[in-house]
């Protein structure tokens, strides 16, 4: 109970911390949100010329502009950027401040991300509910099971993401080259992850690799959900395959991170 | 005419300062053909992917937009090798008050912050993505004449002008943002609506894309200019934009010098 | 529960991959990697009292900065045994973050953007410290190091000093019994390292904290340690007071005098050796056994207006302790 309570207390004091530095950098903060909009924008803007108003496979004009949409939302709320930051605290050697503290590095990392998040999830659903009525092409189906398994599925994406990007992050303890090997990654994900193209429309070879890389299930699958493109027991099949990455993702964590501070005190920050 | 001689040797010496200091790093070379590589594989992949539902794209047929599409990358090329690395620096110098030591070096503080900075295997990017400009010009299978290599060329020259235009800019914005890798960030990101034609765009978005943030400057008129797309309004377009751009440019520095000089004194 | 620090045949060692230059030396390095051993820390010993203030120094790389690190659980140690405060450091058990801290004048914990009473309350949640407990040693630094007009300004707005003050009091927060402090005065002006120099022994006097501390200054050192420790190329050539240090390595006080006359100065050369003769002024080195003896006789000979005897400047000492090691 009162190992809960301090977390509790740690977390609430680090996140008032990094709202603190957001509200510092909103500015900047807004730029970085914005900018991450564009990627996705051009995407759709080629589909819609491409199909010219008509449908491409059991995708129309409206079902692309909603699979943009949430593209643009799920990847958002998915966005890991920690391993830039874990790269920067190992070359400067800051880790080792954190490292003498009674309280896990970790904390302070989940903390600022869950501060974004909901700073992001907030702002996008207000522009949502804005656009509502504006538009047909964002009126998702509310049924409660749906939107519940919607909701799981974005959860499992974020928490799978972050970890895949962490992980990456603490190959640092080994290589100065993390920024070249997650930059390969990015590539590899933009294609495998949905963001190009829905995953009906792309090349059997990439439908394949949903079997045994992550990406799909990162961004894709909630996408899917979201555009009511899945239904039945594909659902609950793809929610487990999320839990499954999620485990193999926390036990790769718990085997980088020890082994990476047994690398660290071995030869220093 | 002699200070824009002086100012290319200086340039000159810039690059072989580059050249020579990246000697002691050559893993970055082959990080950098690697990345370069995998880049251009997926955009390829990615190109493939429309043209399996489509004959064209916004007008432009596969071969036009490889075209398109090593212009693109020649000129991240560009951006990686001149941009990029001195973009962050601004705000190291104001911030350390090492901006006042250039202001004191005879030499145009403009220039010397653009280009004193300057990575040297990016290079790779140019030659590939001119490479596959060749290509796609190959597989066209169309006779390139004298005069659309001479508008190439200049629209070329107006894209990378206009390139540097919006870069010095958003340079000059660094005065005032902190985290300057966010409008790093902003300019990527609006950089990638170059991968495509302007035809793509419709509406108010197509009108913003060539006036406003024009990447129709940057890819599509010297695509156009090579594959005989061209008309003489994208011309006159292309050469005012550049010419309004690092005028523009010009003037924001000097009015962010000037206050930043009656700021700290 | 033991309270010190004991330090046993304590080693580091490092393995450094040698790559000649030029591409020739890249590609022989890729087929035939080439190591050799760094000792930074050779087979030392030594043990601290619970209250004890000692100074740790040594030239630049000579192990001071890995030593404390082994010494505070971030390095693993390559052999010998460290015990501080009854806890083997690199297991990093909390009970042992808990009583110790590690301040490192180059290195700073506060967050840049925003003001760090912010810091204080993460180290708050982070060390368990009750509220009671925290508002009266919030109260008592506050007090000590003058933080008030401090602590609501953004840490990037502050002076390299106020952040050093700042970073003190985020440090012992939780009262830590066993402080590392790694250079706390480095780049701060005169009166604040006073400032720094004077709390430091302040609260170690209140909570008999043992402090381990390295710096660049003399001044830190003689103003705060009685004994010290000198380590050069890992190994530890003295180890004691700082007294006995300036009696085996530099045993002679200086006499400095001012004449009302000119004197020969060969004149001068049988009361000691003659560091400096220039009109008016003279100083003259002389055996610590020999001072009072030699001190009346210049009084009695010479024309003297002006005399003081001094001990010879700290940084000297300790160079001549390296230099004696060197040639040992």
């Amino acid at each position: 109970m009162s190992n809960l309570s301090k977390l509790w207390r740690i977390y609430s004091r680090w996140m008032k911390i990094h709202w603190a530095i957001l509200l510092e950098y909103r500015g900047d903060t807004f730029f970085y949100m914005m900018g991450g909009f564009i990627s996705p924008i051009v995407t759709l803007a080629v589909w819609m010329s491409v199909s010219g108003g008509g449908t491409i496979g059991s995708y129309d004009t409206r079902d692309f502009i909603l699979y943009f949409l949430s593209i643009m939302f799920v990847s958002r709320l998915t966005a890991s950027w920690d391993a830039w930051e874990i790269e920067v605290h190992l070359r400067e050697g800051t880790l080792s401040g954190f490292l003498l503290r009674p309280s896990s590095y970790l904390h302070y990392r989940l903390a600022e991300n869950l501060v974004y998040k909901l700073f992001y999830g907030v702002v996008m659903l207000i522009a949502w509910a804005i656009a509502w009525p504006l538009t047909e092409a964002v009126q998702i189906s509310l049924e409660p099971l749906h939107l519940l398994t919607i909701v799981l599925a974005i959860l499992l994406a974020c928490a799978t993401r972050y970890l895949f990007y962490y992980n990456l992050g603490m190959l640092g303890f080994w290589t100065t080259r993390t920024g070249a090997i997650v930059g390969l990654v990015e590539a590899i994900s933009m294609f495998l992850s949905g963001r190009i193209a829905p995953y009906a429309l792309l090349p059997d070879w990439v439908k394949a690799s949903q079997s045994y890389t992550p990406f799909y299930w990162n961004l894709g699958f909630p996408v899917d959900l979201m555009t009511v493109k899945l239904s039945g027991p594909a659902v609950w099949q793809g929610l487990g395959i999320q839990v499954l990455w999620l485990v193999l993702f926390i036990a790769a964590y718990q085997l980088l991170w020890r082994r990476g501070l047994r690398k660290y005190s071995a030869v220093g920050g | 005419m002699k200070k824009a001689l002086r100012y290319s040797r200086l340039l000159f010496l810039m690059v072989k300062l580059a050249i020579s200091e990246e000697m002691e790093y050559r893993s970055n070379f082959f990080a950098n053909v690697l990345s370069t590589v995998s880049g251009l594989f997926v955009s390829l992949l990615t190109l493939q992917v429309f043209f399996n539902q489509t004959q064209a794209i916004g007008g432009w047929s596969f071969e036009q937009v490889l075209v398109l599409l090593g212009i693109f990358n020649a000129l991240d090329g560009v951006v990686k090798m001149v941009l990029r690395p001195n973009i962050g620096r601004i705000v190291q110098h104001i911030r350390k008050g090492t901006l006042d030591l250039i202001l004191t070096k005879p030499v145009d503080s403009q220039f010397y912050v653009s280009f004193r900075h300057i990575l040297f295997w990016p290079i790779t990017d140019v030659l590939m993505g001119l490479g596959l400009v060749v290509y796609g010009v190959l597989q066209m299978g169309i006779a390139i004449t004298v005069t659309n290599l001479l508008w190439f060329a200049l629209l070329f020259v107006a894209a990378l002008v206009t390139l540097y235009g919006i870069w010095m800019l958003l340079m000059t914005m660094s005065f005032w943002f902190v985290k300057v890798e966010n409008l790093t960030f902003l300019f990527t990101s609006l950089f990638e609506t170059a991968r495509f034609p302007v035809q793509v765009y419709r509406g108010i978005l197509r009108a913003l894309l060539t006036y406003v943030f024009p990447v129709a400057v940057l890819t599509t008129f010297p695509a156009a200019a090579l594959v005989g797309k061209l008309n003489g309004t994208d011309a006159l377009i292309s050469v005012s934009i550049a010419v309004l751009m690092v005028v523009v440019a010009r003037q924001f520095w000097k009015m962010a010098l000037r206050n930043y000089t009656s700021a700290s004194s | 529960m033991t309270n010190g620090i004991v330090v046993e045949h304590l080693s580091k060692h490092f393995k450094v991959h040698e790559r000649e230059a030029g591409l020739r030396g890249a590609l022989h390095s890729l087929l035939k990697r080439s190591f050799h051993t760094v000792r930074a820390v050779d087979d030392i010993s030594f043990t601290i009292e619970p209250g004890e203030i000692v100074g740790f120094l040594g030239p630049n790389g000579a192990g001071k900065t890995t030593t404390m690190k082994m010494l505070s659980g971030l390095l693993h140690p390559s052999g010998g045994r460290v015990n501080v405060g009854g806890f083997v450091p690199f297991q990093q058990k909390e009970a042992f973050k808990k009583r110790i801290t590690l301040v490192m004048g180059q290195k700073s914990q506060l967050i840049w953007d925003i003001p760090a009473s912010e810091t204080f309350l993460i180290n708050q949640a982070i060390y368990e410290i009750p509220d009671a407990q925290f508002r009266e040693t919030m109260g008592e630094l506050t007090q000590l190091l003058e933080l008030e007009p401090l602590l609501k300004k953004p840490v990037r707005n502050l002076s390299l000093g106020e952040r050093m003050k700042c970073e003190l009091a985020a440090s012992l927060l939780h009262r830590p019994d066993i402080i590392f402090l790694d250079e706390p005065t480095i780049g701060l002006d005169v009166n604040m390292q006073e400032t720094v120099r004077r709390f430091i022994k302040e609260y170690n006097e209140r909570f008999n904290a043992t402090i381990l501390l390295t710096s660049h200054y003399m001044a830190d050192v003689t103003a705060l340690c009685k004994r010290v420790i000198i380590i050069n190329h890992g190994h530890i050539p003295f180890d004691g007071d700082l007294n006995q240090l300036v009696n085996t390595h530099a045993p002679f006080k200086v006499a400095k005098l001012v004449f009302a006359r000119p004197v020969d100065r060969h004149d001068l050369d049988k009361y000691g050796e003659v560091l400096q003769y220039e009109y008016p002024q003279a100083s003259i080195q002389i055996p610590r056994a020999a001072v009072s003896e030699q001190a009346s006789r210049m009084l009695a000979e010479l024309p003297v207006q002006d005399f003081t005897i001094e001990d010879p400047p700290m940084e000297d000492v300790i160079g001549m302790a390296f230099a004696a090691e060197e040639g040992a």
